[in-house]
């Protein structure tokens, strides 16, 4: 089998480290994320504070350790959202076709012209602001996305020989379509999902931004970044830690996806 | 400013680029480009409540009186002279020759007859709540008859209810009024695009005409404190208002602008709905008041030392009242009293508040909110905070009462009297829950009926005195005006009032030409 570059291990290599902090952040954490030192805003890294100080003198390091929970658990949520909307309903649009499918890619279309982010902030006006509620409405926007992926991939299969012979024996409808249909379509499944990951994160981040993500005192990665923004022209070094951490996450979350694309069209 | 800073006042300058600079601006055709970070809510002035409108409502239309830009005492404006009865109960106006709206019609007595009634009738604010009639004596003479001695009428007309609307317009134009706004001020609307700019030209038949240097006024809109610091820095605008203190290090360091801090009568404060448990309590309130270290937030979020510090009150306190211990005591952070005092109230195991926050202006968000709930959390307070946006945020603290506090600011008030009856008379307007604090109305009546000024500050200090017993909201501390102006224009008025009238600024090139 054909090794993957080094970039992909890196981005592993990242992802897991994520992960460790995600675990283990809390325990590891330097410091208390909500204490200040206001004599100390913006203070430059340090062997006191690796990565300096925030606005109101908290950790910066500290705050995107605790950070990194809510928002990987956040892009969680937001891709079991899609796929729990997302999969049945590109699966059986798919595979029952004609009008039935029509309608639903119907639908599908109506919600993709809309405006990914200014459906979620409509969604979180309407059930209030917090990260579970603007991560499902992302979820449920990123949906029709992946419908339309399960739908291609159920065209293809539907119709081979193995799908086919499971009617000689008697099987259901609903046991192909979710035993011998969606396994054999699952591979641009997985790889959307990965894609889907990096948009949620970027999502998350976006509303986060606008403050209708996480709540305080909760530090999230958005907040951090919307609370250095306002300082840019005199301090443009604050927003460069968040930033730079939500690159690195969303690149390696991409690069995931890609050699998964690879490994899957090569198979 | 270090090379980081230029490339990121560079992109942000290039997202403002994006919208088309108006076309006539510039010294070369005497049109002056103004930031401000807030488009207007409404140019029809019975309809407005929000203070962020007057830079654009004192563009557009003349008043009544007017008021002196530092002493707030009031001065002619289309009313040439007044006078009140000596039982106050009756004012005579003398309007000055020849005036006309911009549409042509004739300004006259009986437009500002049909003006006054429209805004009693149909405003959003009781601000004329007090006439009763109005006699139009002859074109230029009216008397205008009160249903109660009421003094502080002088500042009302120096205000939006004094603010004489074209009767032509407004019946032609209807509910889109405050879109196609007529007036008699120094500048006439032109185009106002929604989201980007608004252009304004000279009024040739203005009153003060004399006064007015520029051939136009171009208002852009740039919300974002950051690009708005860009737009004045690069020198897309040559004057910008309500810049956010975080950036004036960069603006004070260039040679091309004038950094003006000017005080004002607006603060930052926390709103409070007395309509919701325990608000009411007013042990709660003044354990709330003692849990903030109103200094630091001020350092925190204006600078060091900067404005005019600390304050428990709305309006600046009577000198009497600023010298005795009980204002000392009112803004002194004491979360070791404030936790007693809230065991007094039946919570010694402290409790939950929920504050409605804003984030993107000056100590309205996170910024300011994730100091106070540090502050208050010895005092046993623990401060629940929600973001949404402005609109939002008001809508759920004022007219749904979800929350218990706001984090907001206020933009003052040309009379003290207008400050204190809206907040602390029975039916003021941000007197939410009605609330009858003892002693108030009665100060208040006492104050409208009259004019003897003495009187009215032994008056001013027992209100003083009452409203930081009560903490019926909790002023934090007054913010000061920070504008730049470009070293190429001159002329701007002062701005007690934190609303700016920019209408008599020039270009310092074109004066020396003439």
């Amino acid at each position: 089998m054909e090794r993957a570059r080094p970039d992909f291990y890196l981005a592993a290599a990242f992802l897991a480290l994520l992960a460790f902090v995600v675990v283990f952040g809390p325990w590891l954490a330097p410091y208390d994320p909500l204490s200040q030192n206001l004599r100390n805003p913006f203070g430059p890294p340090t062997w006191a504070n690796w990565l300096g100080t925030d606005n109101l003198g908290r950790d910066v390091l500290t705050r995107l350790m605790i950070g990194a929970r809510p928002a990987l658990t956040g892009v969680l949520l937001a891709v079991a959202t899609a796929s729990l909307v997302g999969v049945p309903w590109g699966l059986s649009a798919g595979y029952i076709g004609g009008l039935f499918d029509n309608v639903l890619m119907r639908i599908a279309d109506a919600l993709l012209v809309f405006p990914g982010l200014i459906l979620a902030l409509v969604l979180t006006a309407v059930f209030g602001p917090s990260l579970k509620t603007s991560m499902i409405a992302i979820g449920f926007v990123f949906s029709p996305i992946l419908a339309r992926v399960v739908r291609s991939g159920v065209l293809v299969v539907r119709n081979r020989d193995y799908v086919q012979v499971t009617k000689l024996y008697g099987l259901s409808g609903w046991h192909r379509m979710w035993r011998h249909v969606l396994p054999n379509a699952a591979a641009p499944i997985i790889v959307q999902i990965t894609l889907l990951m990096g948009l949620s994160l970027l999502a998350q981040i976006g509303l986060g931004f606008l403050g209708v993500g996480l709540q305080p005192p909760n530090p999230s990665w958005g907040s951090a970044l919307a609370e250095s923004f306002p300082y840019i022209i005199v301090s443009p070094h604050a927003s460069l830690a968040p930033g730079i951490v939500v690159v690195l996450t969303v690149l390696s979350l991409y690069r995931i996806g890609d050699e998964l694309r690879d490994r899957f069209t090569r198979d | 400013m270090p090379v980081v800073s230029r490339v990121i006042a560079l992109m942000l300058l290039s997202a403002a680029l994006l919208q088309p600079r108006a076309s006539l601006a510039g010294a070369s055709n005497n049109v002056l480009t103004i930031g401000l970070a807030t488009e207007p809510f409404t140019l029809y002035p019975a309809m407005g409540v929000g203070g962020t409108d007057y830079p654009y409502l004192y563009s557009l239309f003349a008043r009544l009186l007017t008021f002196d830009p530092q002493t707030l005492e009031p001065r002619p404006g289309l009313a040439e002279s007044w006078e009140f009865s000596p039982d106050k109960r009756t004012f005579k106006l003398k309007l000055r020759e020849n005036l006309t709206f911009q549409d042509g019609t004739a300004l006259d007595a009986e437009a500002v007859k049909a003006s006054l009634m429209n805004f009693k009738e149909n405003g959003r604010v009781q601000d004329l709540e007090v006439v009763e009639a109005i006699e139009v004596t002859d074109s230029r003479n009216l008397v205008i008859k009160l249903n109660r001695p009421y003094s502080p009428l002088t500042a009302i007309l120096a205000d939006r209810a004094g603010m004489i609307i074209s009767p032509t317009a407004l019946k032609a134009a209807g509910k889109d009024f405050d879109r196609k706004p007529v007036g008699a001020g120094p500048f006439m609307i032109k185009t106002w695009t929604a989201g980007s700019n608004m252009e304004l030209v000279r009024f040739p038949n203005y009153y003060d005409k004399d006064k007015i240097k520029l051939n136009g006024m171009v208002f852009r809109f740039i919300a974002n404190a950051p690009s708005l610091a860009s737009a004045v820095l690069s020198g897309q605008v040559d004057y910008a208002f309500g810049l956010d203190p975080k950036n004036l290090p960069a603006l004070k360091a260039n040679p091309r602008l004038r950094v003006a801090i000017e005080p004002s009568l607006s603060l930052n404060q926390i709103g409070i709905y007395l309509g919701l448990p325990p608000m009411e309590n007013v042990l709660v309130r003044r354990a709330l008041s003692m849990s903030i270290d109103r200094e630091v937030l001020r350092d925190a979020m204006l600078g060091v030392g900067a404005g005019e510090g600390p304050t428990a009150n709305m309006v600046p306190p009577t000198q009497a009242f600023k010298n005795s211990p009980q204002f000392a005591e009112s803004i002194k952070y004491d979360p070791v009293k404030a936790k007693q005092l809230l065991a007094q109230a039946g919570f010694p195991n402290g409790l939950t508040l929920r504050i409605c926050a804003t984030n993107g202006g000056v100590g309205t968000g996170t910024d300011i909110t994730d100091i106070e709930r540090e502050q208050m959390r010895p005092a046993g307070i623990n401060l629940d905070v929600v973001v949404m946006n402005s609109s939002a945020c008001l809508q759920a603290y004022n007219l749904k009462h979800e929350f218990q506090l706001w984090q907001g600011g206020w933009s003052g008030r040309p009379h003290r009297f207008m400050t204190y009856s809206q907040y602390f008379g029975t039916n003021g307007q941000y007197n939410k829950a009605r609330t009858k604090f003892p002693g108030v109305d009665e100060a208040l009546e006492k104050i409208a009926a009259t004019d003897d000024l003495e009187q009215q500050e032994v008056l001013f200090a027992e209100l003083d005195r009452i409203w930081v017993e009560q903490m019926p909201v909790l002023p934090l501390f007054w913010r000061p005006n920070f504008s730049a102006y470009s070293t190429q224009i001159a002329g701007e008025m002062p701005n007690a009032q934190g609303k700016p009238d920019p209408t008599t600024i020039y270009f310092i090139a074109n004066e020396k030409k003439k």
